[in-house]
């Protein structure tokens, strides 16, 4: 399948999904006016490899802010990595933060409490 | 409103709601069907708790980033009056430095004019010393012999 690789913005994060080295990762900062917009080619992106995924995936998301709309995107690509790792594969979502920014570390705590799949915080 | 944020669980809501009203399910079924909704309810309503969450950390930094922006709205409203009092100063100290200046033309230029008037006067006087003793000397000598009471 095609690798998905988004340039950064001053709105939108960096987007590196190549699954040919086993990068899966997002990290900037994403605020977005049309979150769905933007997030709609990454959540396509997971849907088709979460088809044939790879004997483990580690997904790292490193986000200095973030909207709330992108939130709601991103507990989408969550919930798509939950579906792969209930299906039986192995999936780690890494939650980078810097760690001066307790929000962040916050907000890596709801979502590791919302999901059920590995999540692991990893302040920077 | 569309709501493209909760494609998912608008289409859930709706499939539910076609169900009911349908209706004539076995009891197990609609045991099952209700488990599922109370599941996604539940999924939902940590969704909202979360998104609540981060709304709420959201306002916060917005407020204290805006709280931070009225203080050196503040700090740069005084550093801009301290500036304008400083140029007002100086445009005074500059028209009273350019009064000073006019004055000191003034005086140097009649000083100069003066300088001038003696200086005329002067070479008057040494033209005529200079006459009286290189090329009309016995005019001279007459008029010191006068002067002495030599006659």
């Amino acid at each position: 399948m095609r690798n998905l690789v988004i340039e950064p913005t001053s709105k939108t994060p960096k987007v590196i999904l190549n699954a040919d080295l086993g990068i899966f990762e997002i990290t900037g900062r994403s605020i977005p006016e049309d979150a769905i917009g933007f997030y709609r080619k990454v959540l396509d992106w997971i849907e088709e490899y979460s088809k044939s995924p790879l004997s483990e995936t580690v997904f790292k998301f490193q986000l200095e802010y973030f909207n709330t709309s992108s939130s709601k995107c991103l507990l989408d690509i969550f919930r798509k990595l939950e579906r792969m790792h209930k299906n039986g594969n192995k999936v780690q979502i890494r939650w980078h933060y810097d760690s001066d920014d307790e929000d962040m570390a916050e907000t890596g705590q709801d979502y590791q409490a919302l999901l059920d799949v590995p999540f692991e915080l990893v302040p920077v | 409103m569309k709501d493209e944020y909760f494609v998912e669980e608008t289409a859930f809501l709706e499939e539910a709601r076609a169900r009911a009203e349908r209706g004539g399910l076995p009891p197990h079924e609609w045991r099952e069907a209700y488990a599922k909704l109370v599941e996604n309810y539940e999924s939902l309503l940590k969704v909202v708790q979360v998104l609540t969450h981060q709304a709420t950390q959201l306002e916060s930094k917005l407020e204290k980033a805006r709280a931070q922006l009225e203080l050196q709205r503040k700090a740069l409203s005084h550093e801009v009056e301290g500036l304008e009092r400083q140029v007002q100063y100086q445009q005074r100290e500059v028209h009273k430095k350019a009064q000073e200046r006019d004055i000191l033309y003034d005086r140097m230029g009649r000083t100069r004019m003066m300088l001038i008037v003696l200086f005329a006067v002067l070479l008057v006087i040494v033209a005529f010393v200079a006459y009286y003793i290189f090329i009309d000397t016995e005019q001279m000598i007459r008029f010191v012999k006068s002067v002495r009471g030599l006659d």
